[in-house]
């Protein structure tokens, strides 16, 4: 018996001294807030730049369809959305003039208090339902640096936002600088002259002397040139024609000075910058661009030559455009041998 | 002192350093030695719980243990105790200091045959001297009407289901495993049957029941719950800067930006080395580019606000093009919004294309017109804007975009402006090149043009 207890106190004394410590520490990770949280939330900002007057479009879903909804708390900062840190507000914002100029879903609101970095909106009480509503508040100036921010958003039974939150959600947005983009288009004019000129631009131009061979009193003598012009000047251009009529030495072929058809045995020197069937000769002008010959130099058949005459002018900025100078030459019989000759000038003028 | 009793106490000094030395701290549950005299000791015994919290509910427990002797066997029982797992000592199971069982429980056993039958109830024929007074269901009855044999060395798991945990955390429980080779529970006999409180009849001896064959005692304990709380803000991260990288090169050469926001820079010019754009050929610009990070759930869209490169004095960009670089007809803008379309040199065309670097193109998508559609690859165009002497034409064949209409929309949320890319995938990070063009006609009027383009990011969360 007394070895027993012995045996027994032997025995209790090791179970005193064992740990039976069987500690299987569950690790339980839970978001403190879930379950009571705002979904699907969003702001948008119609411009993000700093220091600018902004449009925030806010988006969500309210959680809590069994109690009343009074009012709704946004509370702005710059250095987290988490609802138990403090709130530093973000330099340079300012909702003190924020309007609430739209809203969807739980409508029914309208701002109660509006402070540099604090919004509250208010209604008479309601249970909301499960559905997304927006709220656009305008005329906030967004914070005037670049960088991360946050918004704060709570909902109360109470009308003033008193009180313990019903739901939360926090945000981030970015707010960053203006970027832009620039260009410099330079003032722009293409013109060139010669017998003729492949295409509708100048980049296949031939011949700068027009033969009329022999000259008769019984046909008429005819050629042609021609000029492009292209231009970006905001008020278009005009071409100007200078020079002299043929010719050779003393004696000269006399000039049309008013539109007059060709009429052989009459000595005359004119142009004109259209086809013609009398004889054929010349095109209308051809194109992607504006302009029209000069009304003198646009009538079919008829030729007239004053030096310093707009023959052509466009009154806007115009493409490639593409004009044909017919040349007719008649002589009398009593007109002095020789070799006429003249150069004609064609001066372009872009007003830009 | 006489010597004997010096030599007494030396002994059993001796025992004592000896039975001291041989313990060991586990994690774990463990048991006792016994003496085993009267019966033999199970070993490799533990009873596992899948929860220790004070008074859970539906806890699991899992007893396993090898047996001893080789014998048939009718019962076993597994008794909860609050103060020590000694089996034949008294056992102390008050409520909320002891596990409680169902009255019935589900209990699953291996190694010992089947058809054992569970029960939490107090003995029908208590011996004498055995009160049920308090009993809370705190001990497990496995009776059989059919003796199971079982050899020795034989390792037996009872897997008990609802059990409700002690109410008391950080405290140690025990329980003592018994096997019989005959019912100790509606015995008729009242005799042989085990009371819970461990005092079995009158002597108060658990030996006083001839038909154990094997025993042990194991301890357990309840244990405070860790919480941990973690708290993960809201973030985005969002900008746009200019480099001096080619497309889709930017993440193995940027320089000047670490590609998490480091970069600088917010204008570019489109033209020759001193900013002329020509009618002979296009002008691109590759040097643009914005990074992007966000944990909203619901990823991102990136959109853009503005005007195409335009000379003031415009009303609407893409119906008249006198101070606007932009054609309709050219670019399948404005009238036709939502079309990319490629470069033509002559023609008045400002527009952009945006693709996602290398490593982030998952996490990065272009959105029409801005994607080039199907048209080239954005990637491709090089730039020929600036110094030098470009190779043209430069677009690689890419098709470009500008959707007037959105771009020009700051009033009707949602969303402001003209979407170009989002961002699917939360917590990643990505990279976009984005590369302007530039063409203009031979009508394009003379000035300096220049727009601001504002790049919006919003995260839906």
């Amino acid at each position: 018996m007394h070895r027993l207890s012995y045996k027994v106190f032997i025995l209790r004394f090791i179970a005193f001294l064992l740990l039976s410590i069987a500690i299987i520490s569950t690790l339980n990770i839970r978001n403190s807030f879930a379950g009571v949280e705002l979904l699907n939330r969003s702001v948008e900002l119609n411009t993000p730049l700093t220091g600018q007057v902004s449009t925030y479009f806010f988006s969500y879903t309210y959680t809590n369809t069994s109690a009343d909804l009074g009012s709704v708390k946004f509370l702005f900062c710059a250095n987290t959305p988490l609802e138990e840190d403090p709130c530093v507000a973000p330099s340079g914002f300012d909702a003190t003039n924020a309007v609430l100029s739209k809203q969807t879903g739980e409508t029914g609101f309208n701002i109660y208090s509006a402070s540099a970095n604090q919004i509250i909106i208010t209604r008479n009480p309601s249970v909301p339902t499960n559905t997304n509503s927006t709220y656009q508040f305008d005329q906030i100036t967004n914070p005037n640096a670049p960088g991360s921010y946050y918004i704060r958003i709570s909902t109360y039974s109470s009308t003033d936002a008193s009180g313990p939150n019903l739901e939360f959600g926090g945000l981030a947005y970015p707010i960053i600088p203006a970027f832009t983009v620039s260009t410099y288009v330079p003032p722009y004019l293409t013109f060139c002259v010669a017998v003729t000129i492949g295409g509708i631009n100048c980049g296949s131009t031939n011949g700068d002397q027009i033969n009329f061979g022999n000259f008769s009193s019984r046909s008429v003598s005819f050629g042609q040139s021609q000029f492009v012009v292209a231009t970006n000047a905001k008020n278009g251009y005009s071409v100007t024609i200078d020079g002299t009529t043929l010719d050779s030495g003393n004696n000269e072929i006399p000039a049309i000075t008013t539109p007059t058809t060709s009429i052989p045995g009459v000595s005359q020197f004119g142009l004109n910058l259209v086809a013609n069937t009398n004889p054929k000769a010349g095109q209308d002008p051809t194109g992607p661009g504006i302009g029209s010959p000069s009304p003198n130099y646009a009538l079919t058949n008829e030729y007239i030559f004053n030096p310093g005459d707009i023959i052509a002018s466009a009154q806007y900025a115009s493409d490639y455009r593409k004009y044909t100078a017919s040349y007719i030459v008649n002589v009398n019989s009593s007109q002095p041998v020789g070799v006429y000759a003249t150069t004609m000038s064609f001066i372009c003028l872009a007003n830009f | 002192m006489p010597s004997n009793k010096k030599g007494r106490i030396w002994r059993n000094f001796s025992r004592l350093s000896r039975l001291t030395i041989v313990f060991i701290f586990l994690i774990g549950t463990f048991g006792p030695s016994l003496d085993v005299s009267a019966f033999g000791e199970v070993t490799s015994r533990s009873i596992e719980m899948n929860s220790s919290a004070k008074g859970a509910t539906n806890v699991t427990y899992y007893a396993s243990f090898t047996t001893a002797t080789t014998a048939s066997l009718e019962s076993i029982v597994i008794n909860f105790c609050s103060n020590d797992p000694i089996i034949d000592d008294t056992c102390s199971n008050a409520s909320g200091a002891v596990p409680t069982l169902p009255a019935s429980p589900t209990v699953t056993v291996t190694g010992a045959g089947t058809g054992w039958t569970a029960s939490s109830a107090f003995p029908t024929t208590p011996p004498t001297g055995c009160s049920s007074t308090g009993y809370v269901n705190s001990t497990l009855y496995l009776t059989n009407t059919t003796a199971q044999a079982v050899n020795a060395s034989t390792a037996i798991t009872i897997t008990i289901s609802g059990v409700t945990n002690p109410n008391t955390t950080n405290t140690s429980f025990y329980g003592r495993i018994f096997t019989f080779t005959n019912n100790v529970q509606t015995n008729a006999t009242a005799a042989d049957n085990y009371c819970p409180s461990g005092n079995n009849g009158t002597s108060g001896n658990l030996s006083a029941l001839a038909t154990q064959v094997d025993g042990g005692g194991v301890a357990m304990s309840t244990a405070a719950q860790i919480t941990i709380t973690a708290k993960v803000q809201e973030e985005i991260l969002f900008c746009m800067y200019v480099s001096n990288v080619a497309m889709n090169a930017k993440a193995s050469t940027a320089t000047g930006d670490g590609g998490n926001c480091s970069g600088t820079g917010s204008s570019v010019t489109l033209g020759n080395q001193y900013g002329v754009l020509s009618s002979a050929n296009a002008y691109t610009d590759v040097n643009t580019h914005y990074d992007i990070q966000t944990n909203a759930s619901h990823g991102a869209v990136i959109a853009f606000t503005g005007a195409p490169l335009n000379i003031g004095n415009i009303t609407t960009c893409g119906t008249s093009t006198a101070n606007c670089i932009e054609s309709s007809t050219a670019s399948g803008t404005g009238a036709v919004a939502t079309s990319s379309y490629g470069s033509t040199a002559g023609s008045p065309q400002f527009g952009f294309c945006t693709v996602a670097v290398a490593g982030t193109t998952a996490n990065l998508i272009p959105q029409a017109p801005y994607d080039s559609s199907g048209n080239g690859n954005c990637g491709n165009v090089t730039q020929t804007s600036g110094t030098g002497t470009p190779t043209f034409p430069g677009d690689g064949g890419a098709y470009f975009g500008f959707n007037i209409a959105a771009a020009a929309n700051t009033s009707t949320a949602h969303y402001y402006g003209s979407e170009f890319a989002t961002f699917p995938n939360p917590g990643n990070f990505a990279t976009g090149d984005i590369a302007f063009i530039g063409n203009i006609s031979n009508t394009t009027p003379a000035g300096i043009y220049q727009t601001t383009l504002t790049f919006i990011a919003t995260g839906t969360y």
